[in-house]
């Protein structure tokens, strides 16, 4: 490599190692990376400071319960945890009789305890019983969270079958293209009600990265964002009307949060004339 | 200051090696060794702690089902989970910033494999409170640009227009400030 070469790549080396280097400089320089002996020793020292930067945090204590309700979720068959939608702005569900009851007895025997009326050994009770309210909380909020993610996908089901159902149905098949050959994907699409896309086989996706789907009509227009799932498999459920005449549907590979319009060659493309 | 190679945690490789065979409670000796690191980068970043404690949820979620993917020669067992900690928090701040309407909640990415140009390196307790010093004597200003680009994941340009400062001098204070703390990190190493 030439010194004029390191000029040109001089500033990526500390943003590359800080993750947070985008787009098509981050794509150059892993290109250059590969090539290039200096700049990966640089980039490897530098790494180095950076994977001391969380260890110098200040500790917080961890919170009590924590260790519990992860070890279970973790642990759980993958097609119950796995609904974990992103924490998302919805209503609280309405606190049922149970949830009530169990916080209205724990905190009645709490308050009891607090009084001082019992004086021996109320400590040790103290602390049981409030272990035993942070736990029935840790349930709560794992409770909240099932429900948010079942709503979710109960929004997804109403909204495949509005597509479903709806008279103007169309079927696209779309073919794995250069860099993506084994993927392949279908869309059900409705002017009216919007669109189902599902694809599987595309390759994993560089950090910083997400798949975007796109409906071609006069050009190109954005129809969400998505990663693959565990096993490879991408879902979009859009309820956006879809334009009447789209030419052809397509998925580019994006930087994370997408783009507003297609910035790489097309990774799956079908079309729908 | 710091080591490659992966001979240095052979009881860390060992519990994940267990929770690849499936024993729970190896996940278990994973959560006392690291988690209140995990938790306090998480509350670093988020600076909330029921979304930090949702972090380490996902974190050990993600570390019990990616077990046997672990490849010891790219990341030493902390530094892989804390490197999914900071992405899962970062994907947290942005979802709580601009959420892409209409997609379906992404399951965890694979994190499996790193970028080209890392590997295995093992952070003592004696690098970290070097670099803690280190920092403090950069200075804020050179200092702020580096702790947006790790705790905020923001690019240079995205760290430029928040500082209000030309793009130029960003990159020129991320690039030195960074080789400042290397070099006072390296200084330390060689006392």
């Amino acid at each position: 490599m030439t010194g004029h070469d390191h000029d040109a790549f001089a500033d990526l080396a500390a943003p590359y190692a800080l993750g947070v280097l985008e787009g098509g400089e981050r794509d150059a320089f892993v290109a250059h990376l590969a090539a290039c002996d200096v700049c990966r020793r640089e980039v490897a020292s530098l790494a180095r400071v950076v994977e001391t930067l969380p260890h110098t945090v200040d500790q917080a204590p961890l919170p009590p319960g924590l260790r519990a309700r992860v070890l279970a979720a973790a642990t759980a068959p993958a097609a119950v945890s796995e609904f974990k939608p992103r924490p998302q702005p919805q209503p609280r569900p309405q606190p049922g009789a149970p949830r009530w009851m169990g916080w209205l007895a724990a905190a009645a025997t709490l308050a009891a305890v607090a009084s001082g009326a019992v004086a021996w050994n109320s400590r040790s009770e103290n602390a049981r019983l409030r272990q035993q309210l942070t736990t029935a909380q840790a349930r709560e909020a794992a409770l909240d969270r099932q429900i948010v993610a079942l709503q979710t996908s109960a929004a997804n089901a109403v909204q495949t079958t509005a597509v479903l159902r709806a008279a103007d149905l169309g079927r696209v098949e779309l073919a794995g293209q250069t860099g993506a050959s084994e993927a392949t994907g279908r869309i059900l699409w409705s002017a009216s009600q919007g669109l189902v896309f599902v694809a599987t086989n595309l390759p994993p996706l560089p950090p910083g990265r997400v798949y975007q789907l796109w409906v071609v009509a006069d050009k190109p227009l954005s129809a969400g964002v998505v990663v693959p799932d565990a096993a490879g498999h991408l879902t979009v459920i859009n309820s956006a009307p879809v334009t009447a005449h789209p030419k052809a549907f397509a998925v580019t590979l994006e930087p994370a949060g997408g783009s507003p319009g297609p910035t790489s060659p097309l990774l799956l493309v079908g079309s729908s004339e | 200051m710091t080591r490659t190679g992966s001979a240095v945690e052979p009881h860390a490789q060992g519990v994940v090696e267990r929770m690849a065979a499936g024993d729970a409670a190896a996940l278990g000796d994973l959560y006392d060794a690291h988690a209140r690191n995990i938790y306090s980068l998480a509350l670093r970043i988020l600076g909330n702690t029921s979304d930090a404690e949702d972090v380490v949820q996902d974190v050990f979620t993600q570390a019990w089902r990616q077990a046997a993917r672990y490849d010891p020669r790219r990341a030493t067992v902390i530094g892989w989970l804390l490197m999914m900690a900071r992405s899962r928090s970062l994907d947290r701040l942005r979802s709580r910033q601009a959420r892409p309407d209409r997609t379906i909640a992404a399951p965890l990415p694979d994190l499996a494999s790193a970028d080209p140009g890392q590997e295995a390196v093992t952070v003592g307790a004696e690098d970290a409170q070097r670099l803690r010093t280190a920092l403090g004597r950069l200075g804020d200003a050179a200092r702020t640009p580096i702790e947006l680009a790790y705790y905020e994941g923001l690019s240079q340009s995205a760290i430029a227009e928040r500082l209000g400062q030309p793009l130029g001098t960003v990159k020129t204070r991320m690039r030195t400030a960074l080789a400042q703390l290397r070099e006072w990190l390296q200084q330390g190493e060689s006392t």
